[in-house]
Formats: C-alpha cells, sequence, structure tokens
C-alpha cells in the first residue's frame, strides 16, 4: 500500500475561536502498514505516458488528466494516459517512479527481487531532475561529491513490468543502465530549455551544428525544438549548458565528461539599490542607511532557478529568459536566452533582493519562482528571502525598470509586517505560483479565464435567456456566502509557500473577485453603487496583493461565523489588587473616531461619540482599526497599565552608580525594549509651538521612564550591616520594603542608551547612601511615568524605539512606516481636568479620560481581543503525518493538484488545487 | 546493583548540616535574599541527588574495563591535537561507573597514534588497494559485518592507544576543556549524571605541542587524584557533591546532561542544564594562584544554580567570544545557550563573575528566550554549533591593537546550528553580535541568535559538531555534521551551499565526534573525524579530505563492536 488518503485541513493561524465553516476534519482512511520506500524525497519531474509499446508513448502534460485508472497497467481502450511522478530519493541516491493515476500499486517496483517497492539506482546525492516535454527521458543531477554527474533516464526504462509487459524479461535497472556523463563539479540546479526549431522544424544538434532535421526516437522527435540542460555549479558560480540529446546518447555504462556547449560565469557584481530617504525630526532618529555595496565584492553561488519560456519561440527568439538566485550575493541574476545556445547575463534584467526594514541587511535568496503573464499583463518573480524567513515579490513585466522588491501601499497600516515582503513564523522551504480558474457558465456564455467579479448595482445579470450580460456577476457572493466570491474560491494568481511547519501559505497576487470583496459604501472609492452586491466586509485591505490571503471573511454573522476582529467583552478597569472600578466612578476608555461599530463577544455594537453602551450603561470602549486586518495577528489579552512595568526586564541585573549618575546592564537591551527617556520626551515636544520651555520641561520630567529598584534591602541580621556606612533601618526609612516601596525607590530616567542609563538619584538622598543601601547588582523594573502603556500577552509591548546610529541614544525612530507602532497613552492634566490626548497606533484607537478616582501605579484596563486576521493555512500534517518537511512545492495543471515532497518518510502528497479536499500521498 | 554503603553515610551526614556558616550570607549582594532558599533547596536536591550517586557509584561491583570502550558518549582532541579523551558512560550499569580515557594520536614511541593509522589508511585507498593489503596495511582484516559496522576493514584493537584513564560514575554526558588563560594549565571537565558531579581532571597543556606542559608525571596526564586500580576520581576533583566546596552551599541536582565552558578573567565558566529540574549549574573554575585562601579561589566550585529554566534543559554550549570583546572598555558578558527537550524554545544565560563584590560570588542571568517557530514542534532539540569561520578569518586579520578592524569583524555573522528531533532536522540560523554605542564609542557587546532555516535529517539526530573539511583547493572549508542516533547516519551539511553535502553510513548510535584537524609534519592540511558507535562501543576514524576517494567513509576502525550485553 503506497496510498494514502486524507482530508487537508485547512487551517486559520492566529484564530482562537471554533473552526470555521470550511475547516475540513482530519480523518483518515484506514492504513495498511508498510515499509516507506520514499525516504527524504526531493525533486519532482513530471511525465506523461501511454500505453508502453503502443505508437502514442510519449505524450505532453496536457494529455493527462485527474481520471483515475483502476490499476497501474490499466490504459482503458489503449489511448488512455498514467501520469507519473519522477522523485528523487537523495538519501538512497534513487529516482522513484509513482503513478499518481493509478488507483494502487503507485510506487512502481523496479525490482521484484527485494521486498518492499524499489527505485531507480542514480548517484548519490540526486539534487535535481527535469523531463523533455513529452516524457522521451529524464536527466538527473547527481551531487555525488566524488562522482558529479548527469544521469539520463529513458522512457523505455521508467516502467518495470508490473506497468509494461514487455519488460518482465528484463534485469532490473542498475546505475550502469543510465547514459550518464561527469560533471565538472557539483550541479545544484537545473531545467530544460526549448532551442527553437526553424521554420522547417530542424534542430541543431548543437550549438555549433547547422539546423538539420530532428532524428527519429531523439527528443527532438517531440517537435518542441531541441533541448538543452541548464545545470548550475554553485561551486563554480557559473551555470553550463548541456545538449540533453547528447547525454542521452551517451553510452550506459560509460561516465564522461559531459560535453559543455557553453559556460556562464555569474557576475557576483551588484550595482547601487534605491533607498528609503527618511528625513531626519525632532526628537526622532534616522536608522543607519544602506552602505554602499561596492560592486563585484560577491561571490556567485546559484541556487534556485526560474524560467520564463514561452510558446513558439523562433532561433535567436526564443523569447526565454532564466531567473538564477544566488545564496552569496546580493543578485537574481537574469539570463537572456534569446538564443539558447548565446546565453548572456542581463545585468538591466538582474534583480537587487533588498530589505525595507533593515536596508543594511545583505539578502541572499534560495528558491525563487516566476509566474506566467497574468490576466493584467504582469509578470511577477518571488523569491525566498532565507534568512529572514520570508518571500518578496518583484514585477517582472516587460517595461518594469525597478530591479527591488515591490514595496506595500500603507505600510503604517500594518508596521508588524515589513512592506516588502511576506514575513512567516516557520520557514518557507520554497515557492510556486499558480493561477487558476473556476469557469462559470450562463447559457451558451462561459466566462473567459480571468473574469473578474462584478458588484455594481447596474450590472446586467446573466441568465439562460440573456444575450448580453456582465459575466463578472456570475460570481458575485451569494446571500448565505456559500457561493461566489470568498476565501477558498482561489480563482485568480496566488503564491503558494510551503513552510516548514508543514503548511501551504497563500498570497494574493490577483485575485480575481477581488471587487467583490470589502464595504458595500463608497469607503474604498468609487461610489456605492459600484460595491452594491460586495460582501460588505468593513475594510478596503481583505484583499491586497503581495500579501497573506485571508481565510475567512471579515465579517460576523450567523452565515460565516463570528470573524471580524473585535473584543470579548468591554475593557474593565482594575487596580492592582483586581478590584474593578466601574465606569461611572473612574477613569474610563473612550474610543477615537467618527462614530462606527465594534464587535463584542460576537455582537456587533454602535459606537456613538466614542461610547458604547449596553445593559449595564455607558461602557469602556474602543476602535480596533480595520485599514489592513492584517494587523490583528492573534487572539491575546491587553492591558492598558497606568505606570505599568514595561516587559523584558525581569531577572535583569543592573549596577547602579548614583554617584556618576550611571545605571549600567550590559544586557538590558533598554532601547530595543522601548525604554523613554526624559530628553527623549524633551526632544519629541521641542517642536511643538504650542508648548513653551517650561511646559516642555514639566512634561519631559513627568513622562520620563523610571528605573524602579525591585531589590530588597538585606535582611536586618545580615552581616554586611556591621560594616556598613548606613544602617538597614536608615535604608528601610528611605526606601521602604519592596512590598511597599516608597518613591524613592523610581530613578528618573534622563538619557537612555542601549546598555546603560542616566538616572536621577532620589531627591533628598545622598548618592553614597543610596549606593550603601544597595551596594551592587541589583534586580529592577523600568516603567513609564505620568502615563499608561499598552501591552499584549502576544504582541508585548510595541514600539519604534531604536538607538541612535553614531550617538547611541533611544529615540523613536523616524520611519514614517513604523508611526503606528506606538504603545504610550498620555493624557493632560490640568486644574480644569485632564485633557484627553486621542491614541492611535496599528491596532486600536482611543482615549483616556482621567477623572474620578485617583491614578495608582498598575490600575489597568483590561480587555481580550479575539477573530485575530487568518491567513489561510493549508495543514499537511494530521494525527498520522505529524510533520511534514516540504522539500519542494509545484502544481500540476493537469490535474488542478498541488505536489510537496517530504524530506523525512513521508513520500509525496498530492493536494487539491483549492486547498479543499483530500490530499493523495504516496510513500 | 548494590547501594554503596557510604554514599548512604553521605546522605545521613548531608540532613544533618547545619545551616550555612554566615559569612556566606554577607556577599553578593544582588543574590543575597536567595541564599536561603538556595540552601532549602539544595537540601532537598541532596536526597535526590545522593539517592542516584547511591545507585551509580561507588566502588562496590565489578570496576570498568579500563582500557576498552564502554557505551562511548563523547569524544574530544585536545587543542594540541595530540589527545582523544574519551568518555565511556556504562550506559547499562554492568559496572560499578564509567571512565574516561586519553588516547594517543601521535605515535608514542613504537606505538603509533590513531591519526598514523588514519594516514596509512588514506594512503592505502589513495593508492588504490586491495581490501586485503589495505587491511594489511593498518594491521587488521576485510570486514565481513561492514552492513552493522561500516568500513573496509575490521576494527583494529583498541586497548594499546590508551595512554591513560580514570574511573569516574556512570553516564558522563558531555566533555569541555579550559586551557588556562594567563599562564600553562589545562582542565578537563566531564558532566557525570550518575554522581551527578562535574569530575574535572588537570590534564596535559598542549597548546604547544612541542613544549607540553604536564600536571603530572609521565604523560597524557589525567589527574583526578584517582585511588585503586581503576583510578577512580577522588571526591574533591567531583564538583557538586560537597556543600562545603560551594559558597552557597549547593548540591548539583540531578541529570547533568551537557557540559560546556568559557574561559573568562574572572573565573572560567562552566555550564551543565539539568534535564529533570529545568536548572542550569555554574561551576566556576578557578586555577592555583599565589595567596589564596580559600578553596573557591583555586579549584573548580559549584557557584549557582539558575532556576526556572523551561522543561528539560539538555544541551548546552557557549557563544563565541568576538575578539573585540577583550578591548579595552567594552564590557562583555560571557554568554552560552541552552536547549530543551521539552519545549520549543532555547535560552541564553549570561554568567556575572560578580567582580564587584567582596567575596565575588558569581552567577547567571537569564537573559533572553528564542521560540523555535520553524517547524510544526521545534521540540526537543538536541547539539548545538556554532560556524565562526568566516569572523574567525575576519580577525585573524587584524593586527592585535587594530580595533577598527576588529569592529568591522562583529559585522560578520556566525553561523548557528541547531538538531532538533520534531521533527528531525538540522536548524539553520545565525548569530549576530549588536555593539552598544555611547557617543560613537562601543561601550558593551551583546549577541542575538535567530533560527532562519529547517533541513531535515535522517531520523534521530542527537548531536551536531562543526568540523573543517579540506577542499579541493587544499584549503580548510566549514562543514556542519550531525549524528543521526536512530538512523546510523553522520549528516555533512554544507553551510555555503546550504544543503546536505553527503550521509555517512555508520554503526549503531553514532554519538560523540571529534576532529582532528590541522597541518602535518609536511605542513599539509589533514583532517579526520573520530565518531563513537555508542550502541556497538567502538569507534570510527572518517577521512575528511573531499580530494580523496576515501573521503566521508569510515576508513579505520577501533574496537572492535561489542553488541550490548543484552543482545548477546
Amino acid at each position: 500500500m503506497t496510498k494514502l488518503k486524507s482530508t487537508i485541513a485547512i487551517a486559520f493561524a492566529g484564530s482562537l475561536l471554533g473552526l470555521p465553516l470550511l475547516a475540513g476534519s482530519c480523518t483518515t482512511d484506514p492504513t495498511n502498514a508498510s515499509v516507506r520506500s520514499l525516504e527524504r524525497a526531493g525533486k519532482v519531474a513530471l511525465v506523461c505516458l501511454g500505453k508502453p509499446g503502443s505508437d502514442r508513448v510519449l505524450r505532453p502534460l496536457s494529455d493527462c488528466n485527474n481520471q483515475r485508472r483502476e490499476t497501474n497497467a490499466d490504459f482503458g481502450d489503449g489511448d488512455a494516459t498514467h501520469l507519473y511522478a519522477l522523485i528523487t530519493l537523495e538519501t538512497r541516491g534513487e529516482v522513484a517512479v509513482v503513478d499518481v493515476t493509478s488507483k494502487e500499486s503507485n510506487v512502481l517496483d523496479q525490482d521484484t527481487t527485494t521486498p518492499g517497492e524499489t527505485s531507480l539506482p542514480v548517484g548519490a546525492q540526486p539534487v535535481d531532475i527535469v523531463a523533455t516535454p513529452k516524457g522521451t527521458a529524464a536527466f538527473v543531477a547527481s551531487a555525488d561529491v566524488s562522482r558529479p554527474g548527469l544521469y539520463a533516464l529513458p522512457e523505455a526504462l521508467l516502467r518495470p513490468c508490473e506497468s509494461d509487459s514487455g519488460r518482465c524479461d528484463e534485469p532490473a535497472a542498475t546505475i550502469s543502465s543510465w547514459p550518464a556523463c561527469e560533471l565538472p563539479s557539483l550541479p545544484g540546479s537545473m531545467v530544460m530549455v526549448t532551442d527553437p526549431a526553424d521554420a522547417d522544424g530542424n534542430v541543431r544538434e548543437s550549438c555549433d551544428s547547422p539546423y538539420a532535421a530532428a532524428a527519429e526516437g531523439s527528443i527532438d522527435a517531440e517537435g518542441l525544438g531541441r533541448q538543452k540542460l541548464y545545470v548550475t555549479l554553485p561551486r563554480d558560480g557559473s551555470v553550463v549548458v548541456i545538449d540533453a540529446q547528447t547525454v542521452l546518447d551517451s553510452p550506459p555504462g560509460t561516465f564522461y565528461l559531459c560535453p559543455i556547449e557553453r559556460t556562464i560565469a555569474l557576475s557576483g557584481d551588484v550595482g547601487p539599490v534605491e533607498q528609503d530617504i527618511i528625513e531626519p525630526e525632532p526628537g526622532c532618529a534616522v536608522p543607519d542607511p544602506v552602505v554602499p555595496r561596492p560592486a563585484g565584492a560577491y561571490p556567485a553561488t546559484p541556487a534556485g532557478l526560474a524560467l520564463v519560456q514561452p510558446v513558439g519561440g523562433t532561433p535567436g527568439a526564443s523569447g526565454a529568459r532564466l531567473y538564477v538566485a544566488d545564496l552569496t550575493a546580493p543578485k537574481i541574476h537574469a539570463l537572456d536566452l534569446s538564443d539558447p545556445c548565446e546565453p548572456n547575463e542581463d545585468e538591466a534584467l538582474s534583480l537587487l533582493p533588498t530589505s525595507s526594514d533593515d536596508p543594511t541587511r545583505v539578502v541572499f535568496t534560495d528558491r525563487i519562482a516566476v509566474s506566467g503573464v497574468t490576466p493584467s499583463e504582469k509578470r511577477h518573480l518571488y523569491a525566498i528571502d532565507f534568512m529572514d524567513k520570508s518571500v518578496m515579490a518583484f514585477d517582472v513585466s516587460d517595461g518594469v525598470t525597478s530591479p527591488q522588491p515591490l514595496r506595500a501601499a500603507n505600510a503604517e497600516l500594518n508596521p508588524f509586517q515589513p512592506d516588502d515582503r511576506v514575513r512567516f513564523a516557520a520557514a518557507p522551504v520554497d515557492v510556486m505560483i499558480l493561477q487558476r480558474d473556476d469557469p462559470e457558465s450562463s447559457g451558451s456564455k462561459v466566462t473567459p479565464l480571468g473574469t473578474e467579479c462584478d458588484p455594481r448595482k447596474d450590472a446586467v445579470l446573466c441568465s439562460s435567456e440573456s444575450t448580453e450580460c456582465d459575466l463578472g456577476t456570475l460570481y458575485r457572493p451569494s446571500l448565505d456566502f456559500e457561493k461566489g466570491a470568498g476565501p477558498f474560491v482561489l480563482r485568480g494568481v496566488f503564491a503558494m509557500v510551503a513552510l516548514a511547519s508543514g503548511e501551504l501559505a497563500v498570497i494574493d497576487i490577483e485575485d480575481f473577485d477581488s471587487p467583490c470583496r470589502g464595504p458595500k459604501d463608497d469607503s474604498c472609492g468609487g461610489g456605492a453603487d459600484d460595491h452594491f452586491y460586495s460582501t460588505g466586509e468593513p475594510s478596503c485591505g481583505v484583499v491586497i496583493p503581495h500579501q497573506a490571503r485571508d481565510g475567512t471573511y471579515l465579517l460576523s454573522n450567523d452565515d460565516v461565523g463570528r470573524h471580524l476582529p473585535g473584543i470579548q467583552s468591554f475593557p474593565v478597569l482594575s487596580r492592582d489588587d483586581g478590584t474593578v472600578i466601574p465606569e461611572a466612578s473612574g477613569p474610563s476608555m473612550v474610543a477615537f473616531g467618527p462614530d462606527g461599530k465594534l464587535a463584542v463577544g460576537g455582537d456587533v455594537v454602535e459606537v456613538v461619540a466614542g461610547e458604547a453602551s449596553d445593559d449595564e450603561g455607558v461602557r469602556n470602549t474602543l476602535y480596533l482599526n480595520l485599514e489592513n486586518p492584517r494587523v490583528h495577528q492573534a487572539d491575546q489579552d491587553w492591558a492598558v497599565t497606568y505606570q505599568g512595568a514595561l516587559p523584558g526586564f525581569q531577572d535583569k541585573v543592573a549596577d547602579l552608580r548614583v554617584g556618576e549618575g550611571l545605571f549600567i546592564d550590559s544586557t538590558g537591551h533598554f532601547c530595543q525594549l522601548g525604554v523613554q527617556s526624559e530628553e527623549a520626551v524633551r526632544a519629541s515636544l521641542a517642536a511643538d509651538p504650542d508648548m513653551t520651555p517650561e511646559q516642555i520641561d514639566e512634561a519631559a520630567t513627568r513622562l520620563a521612564d523610571r528605573v524602579f529598584i525591585a531589590e530588597d534591602l538585606f535582611a536586618n541580621d545580615a552581616d554586611y550591616w556591621d560594616g556598613a556606612s548606613c544602617s538597614f533601618q536608615e535604608c528601610r526609612t528611605a526606601f521602604g520594603p519592596l512590598e511597599t516601596p516608597k518613591s524613592t525607590r523610581d530613578l528618573r530616567i534622563v538619557e537612555a542608551f542601549e546598555d546603560r542609563l542616566e538616572v536621577a538619584g532620589p531627591d533628598g538622598l545622598e548618592a553614597d547612601f543610596v549606593e550603601c543601601c544597595f551596594p551592587t547588582l541589583i534586580d529592577y523594573e523600568i516603567r513609564p511615568g505620568d502615563e499608561w502603556v499598552l501591552t499584549g500577552s502576544a504582541s508585548g509591548f510595541v514600539h519604534s524605539t531604536i538607538a541612535t546610529p553614531g550617538t547611541g541614544e533611544c529615540r523613536p525612530s523616524c520611519d514614517p512606516r513604523l508611526e503606528r507602532r506606538t504603545s504610550r497613552v498620555r493624557y493632560v492634566p490640568g486644574s480644569d481636568g485632564a485633557e484627553i490626548v486621542p491614541f492611535v497606533n496599528a491596532l486600536f484607537s482611543f482615549g483616556i479620560e482621567v477623572r474620578g478616582e485617583p491614578l495608582q501605579r498598575d490600575m489597568a484596563f483590561r480587555f481580550r481581543t479575539q477573530a485575530a486576521f487568518a491567513p489561510i493555512r493549508g495543514q499537511l500534517t494530521n494525527e498520522d503525518r505529524l510533520s511534514v518537511q516540504a522539500q519542494q512545492i509545484g502544481y500540476i495543471q493537469a490535474t488542478d493538484e498541488i505536489f510537496i515532497t517530504d524530506g523525512a518518510l513521508e513520500g509525496v502528497l498530492l493536494v487539491p488545487g483549492d486547498l479543499v479536499g483530500d490530499i493523495r500521498q504516496f510513500f | 546493583m548494590a547501594a554503596r554503603k557510604s554514599d548512604c553515610n553521605d546522605l545521613g551526614r548531608r540532613l544533618l548540616l547545619p545551616a550555612l556558616n554566615p559569612s556566606f550570607q554577607s556577599a553578593n549582594v544582588g543574590r543575597a535574599a536567595w541564599a536561603g532558599s538556595a540552601l532549602r533547596a539544595a537540601i532537598g536536591i541532596a536526597l535526590s541527588a545522593t539517592a542516584v550517586a547511591s545507585c551509580f557509584t561507588g566502588s562496590d561491583g565489578l570496576v570498568p574495563p579500563t582500557k576498552e570502550l564502554y557505551f562511548p558518549t563523547s569524544l574530544l582532541v585536545s587543542p594540541g591535537r595530540t589527545t582523544l579523551y574519551v568518555a565511556n558512560s556504562d550506559f547499562d550499569l554492568q559496572y560499578n561507573g564509567g571512565t574516561i580515557q586519553a588516547i594517543n594520536l601521535a605515535a608514542v614511541g613504537d606505538q603509533p597514534g590513531l591519526r598514523d593509522i588514519a594516514r596509512t589508511a588514506v594512503k592505502g585507498f589513495a593508492e588504490g588497494l586491495d581490501e586485503t593489503s589495505l587491511c594489511t596495511s593498518i594491521g587488521t582484516v576485510p570486514n565481513v559485518t561492514r552492513t552493522l559496522h561500516p568500513g573496509a576493514c575490521e576494527a583494529i584493537d583498541y586497548t594499546p592507544f590508551v595512554q591513560r584513564y580514570a574511573t569516574v560514575g556512570a553516564f558522563t554526558s558531555g566533555l569541555t576543556l579550559v586551557s588556562r588563560e594567563d599562564a600553562p594549565g589545562a582542565r578537563l571537565f566531564a558532566s557525570v549524571r550518575g554522581d551527578p558531579s562535574v569530575t574535572y581532571f588537570d590534564v596535559d597543556d598542549d597548546r604547544d605541542p612541542d613544549a607540553i606542559q604536564r600536571p603530572c608525571s609521565g604523560s597524557f596526564c589525567l589527574e583526578c587524584q584517582g585511588a585503586g586500580d581503576e583510578l577512580r576520581c577522588d571526591r574533591s576533583h567531583r564538583v557538586g557533591e560537597n556543600i562545603f566546596t560551594s559558597q552557597r552551599g549547593l548540591l548539583m541536582p540531578t541529570e547533568p546532561t551537557g557540559v560546556a565552558s568559557q574561559v573568562h578573567a574572572g573565573g572560567d565558566a562552566v555550564i551543565l542544564p539539568h534535564q529533570t529540574s529545568a536548572t542550569a549549574s555554574l561551576v566556576v573554575n578557578q586555577w592555583p594562584v599565589d595567596g589564596a585562601t580559600t578553596p573557591f579561589e583555586t579549584t573548580p566550585s559549584l557557584e549557582f544554580l539558575l532556576e526556572g529554566l523551561s522543561e528539560a534543559p539538555t544541551g548546552v554550549a557557549p557563544l563565541p567570544r568576538p575578539a573585540y570583546a577583550d578591548v579595552e572598555g567594552v564590557s562583555y558578558r560571557p554568554g552560552f545557550v541552552i536547549s530543551y527537550r521539552a519545549s520549543a524554545s532555547l535560552s541564553v544565560v549570561r554568567y556575572f563573575d560578580d567582580a564587584g563584590a567582596t567575596p565575588p560570588r558569581p552567577f547567571l542571568v537569564r537573559e533572553s528566550d528564542l521560540a523555535i517557530t520553524l517547524s510544526n514542534d521545534g521540540s526537543d532539540s538536541r547539539g548545538i554549533a556554532f560556524d565562526t569561520t568566516d569572523r574567525d578569518a575576519c580577525e585573524a586579520s587584524c593586527a592585535a591593537d587594530d580595533t577598527s578592524c576588529l569592529r568591522e569583524c562583529l559585522d560578520i555573522p556566525v553561523g548557528f546550528y541547531l538538531a532538533n528531533r520534531t521533527p528531525s532536522a538540522l536548524l539553520v540560523g545565525t548569530l549576530e553580535v549588536e555593539a552598544n554605542e555611547v557617543d560613537g564609542v562601543v561601550t558593551s557587546l551583546t549577541e542575538k541568535l535567530s533560527l532562519d532555516e529547517s533541513v531535515p535529517m535522517p531520523i534521530g539526530p542527537a548531536h551536531v559538531a562543526l568540523g573543517r573539511v579540506i577542499a579541493e583547493n587544499g584549503s580548510f572549508e566549514p562543514r556542519v555534521f550531525v549524528a543521526d542516533f536512530d538512523s546510523r547516519f553522520i549528516t555533512v551539511y554544507d553551510p555555503r551551499l546550504r544543503r546536505v553535502e553527503t550521509m555517512i553510513r555508520m554503526g549503531r548510535g553514532p554519538s560523540g565526534m571529534a576532529f582532528d584537524s590541522g597541518p602535518n609534519e609536511a605542513g599539509d592540511l589533514e583532517s579526520f573525524l573520530y565518531a563513537a558507535s555508542f550502541t556497538d562501543s567502538y569507534l570510527s576514524i572518517i577521512d575528511l579530505d573531499t580530494r580523496n576517494s576515501s573521503y566521508a567513509t569510515p576508513i579505520v576502525n577501533i574496537g572492535p563492536p561489542v553488541a550490548p550485553r543484552e543482545e548477546q
């Protein structure tokens, strides 16, 4: 038994609510225990073949479909096809042939004399495999340290006796059965590039040969031109061109040097990159600029390949282009293959991976994928930034000149993701781009590929009788959301990323249904009638190109469940001891912004003039910002705490030198943890024309963070006091015990650096006395001055503070993309009552009205958010398949399935193209 | 196994101990409040620790085979490449202890060293000798059990290579060697789960192989005041068993599952994670100095227990110290990274020597944690390794006083590797140094760990180590070696190409690995890997010269292999 069928579970990262409607269960069909024959599956090549011995054995992939056959020898009336996945097995140095069309015995047993399903032996460390378009042969690159080479697997030797009765008398293949040749260096990735035939159908046998008629039985006879193998040699920094037929013609058992027709030495030259100009402003720090990179400073180490190969090229104008990722140069090389025999690296088309949130980082890439031309005439390339657990998107459409990653608009709305990549918690392993559609018909009309959903009120509906209609109306969401535009209708162009966590992530590139996702009003532009039949989701950012695709409707109703980000219940104010302070008698929280709605406990309540009410009257409330719903990353507990301790300092110790005004902890990371000094406040307020210098000084002193000495005094009877210049009682009187501390334990932070603070000693106490009471390293906390801080149980304390380059002071970053990374909630005290200062960060909008109960340290508004943004995650694991370590991801157009190979023992998985339904597994 | 009476008596004495010497309570200040609870914890721990000790350590029962391998767990090559230290664990408790052995790598008189045997084998492979001739050249015969014990030839005899030995408690889980910074001197520390203790040895300082400093008469010193024929280490060399040798009156918790060290001017730090108590021990090694008045000033002592770690800490490794840390005015706390068996996270702990206190009482601070989110589980991490090749090369190119040059080297990230079992993978990341500045002057250094990639491994990765192979051009290149215990492979990962280069089929239970890389007498580079096969108790030598046909194969086995008794 080599096939296992299970149902893919579409998970929604971050959601802690009940399972969404379409989440599949993790049921698994009974499995027969068997020896797993696919160990450390790596790369895959697909071939579509007809009945062995027939005159239509070699078939294009488009001849295969998703019709299953009873056995691997079942070819129906003789014209049926089987689709085979040729899979490299890296531990064993073999290639497995898996018949994905058959209902049983899928892994073909190449040697029935040995137990289990045996595979085809090739060289050790088979790192890549490609096949000719019609399956004449497959080619394997072996990175055997002592015998690097290429092995050609002719079609005739792929299928053993069980599939090809004509081979029952043949001995099992050995490594000597294959035409093979030796490479000068360890190979890496490999692609097959077509050298087009001329107008008469002639091909050139080598790059230096004249065009001549294609030989019968050769790869040329597939009629698609001459096939060239482009093989990367990572250690040499080059790509070599080898004629595939020449390799196939090598006498089996020999291992001569591969005839290399062309060598492309990749250039490590990297030109300058475009830099963000971040303007300095008062009170903030400009991050380090990009250090110019000298040309030629990087060695080239080719990695993943992505081929653009249009159909129908002509000699010298194949239209092909090859992108080459690089492990050691911040560059994706572009090779112009107009003439595949005269490839050249085109610097103008090369791409420059960069990182907008860390411009100094040198970005390397591993796996890459390129799309076809999309319905909007675009072409995109995706690349994995393997040192950042992220993927970048590049626009490689004709005429586009920017070599750097695409940037998201309004980056400040989601400061938790960089604006030029999608970053994951798990490591992205491989990426592919697929284009899918789901044609609808009405009468004689069928929607063409790429038809966009049409939500316009005045669009003409289609019916069986209509002669003219707007076909896009066929994709409108139904009233019950069972049909039409929605998160699981993967109609469009998407990037799929295989994660090391055993999940598939989906990134929107062109969602054909996106016009129907969003509010029904004019808030996203256009008139309200233009969105009349939209889903009504209250965000214009439900679908954003090159960002993670939502796994739910951004709605809360009986049809789709509760997926509108909101709070579990209204915020409650309580003291440190847990005593609740009713809204009427204490400080209160009010929503900031125009009248709107808030999801509370699954219900949607109206917020008017910043207030929301329920049976108990006016409640503390706030808004959740939904411009980019991805900002709500996790359901979590939140606290807005007056003078609350900043997280991250627990268990740390520091050297208090009051005499020098210093507080030193080389592991403190004070800037990274968001410390705000008096000078930082002063600098930020300096530009406020409405404040006098005295007011600024007062505010700076009042708002500056404090070091709280969290160290207890030595015990009264400790020997230490015998020789000390201070006494236990004096110290206790001055500072109080830790349980009931005095304000003298607070040291105002005048200036902050990454590893030290400049502090003001407690008023009225001599430095020597303080140091005598706390003579060596001390435990401490950092607490804000007269303000509140917002902390999340998952998000922590969100801020933009960095160490100012060169001088080191902790300051908020001047980067405008980070302006919503803030968690300090202020108010303005006044004799006539406190003034509310609006607080707007990436997630929330509110203000705190200070009145009634006096403020106390650790008084806090507490609430819990729910229905966080839930990006689609296709779960490859289940209770029987505890982990999947993806090695390669690819799309089988013929069967609308995604294949994923597993680096352990799970073999290959075939996942439905829309991620809904059964997973087929072969091992 | 019979319990040892004296150990039981030890237990009684420990329970009757008075309160700590008051003088110990007067100092350290930052940690003073902790002392009382530490004592209570220590006494509690004493109960369990001594109970364990009575099971695994003692002089009754069978003496372990002192010149044979017996479930080897850990190997270590001395800095000068003269000695291979081997820890045998007595895993099935057939004996009353495990052993530590010193093996000669170079010839001693007429006795060739292991490296000599390896060279002979490599030469034989290069010359294309037939197997009989090849095996004859190293004094053995062709291997007829190569499926179980891969290698062309049967194992040669191990016994002649054992130059010294000592007996320790059962279950040695790791070895680390500390070389004295300001003078000649070297100490070997073994984490012994059965005691539990860190047993230490004064060993040859062979940093200058031409002027080896020996702390004993003769060579290959393994000095632990051993007694009896088996040279069982004296209690004074078993750190953590005696509260009177600890300033804080501490006893070592049970199950020290690893050991790592950092040389430091204020006392070398030796760290041990304890799998069953979510604790890390700090042993501080001091060297004999004139004028010392307490044992703590001259010998290793247990100084601190860092409690409250995540569940089941198992692995520990030192954060590689950048050369810039030694620049005057730059503060740098030696750090260690701890991995866990039951938690998908890592912890960075820092060593504080407490130099400002009188007397100093060093301690550890848990600086930060790193969640392992690369894969769908991420718990059960084992070995840890760093690749400092590029940074080392940069620092080597700088003059010692060229601080700006050394400053630039800080920008070179260090490779970071972690063996993880759920799923079986090598996790790949980086260690980056952060230079903290005040007005443009670097005042301190800290480090940041990150994990970025997950590379599937065969089932059961247990150890990871960084070694050097010899590349086509004759120079060293780094490789990451992962011992896959369950699946009998050592997987070789190429950090530059970011892929598995090759997989070496080993005997059962590959565990400890040690590298013997450097120039030979002619100045040409050579590199060998010594690998322990835990289950069948033998060693293999792997050729690490990529130019050789024998690259990445076991060229010599040393043993002979012996199956566990339960299989016999």
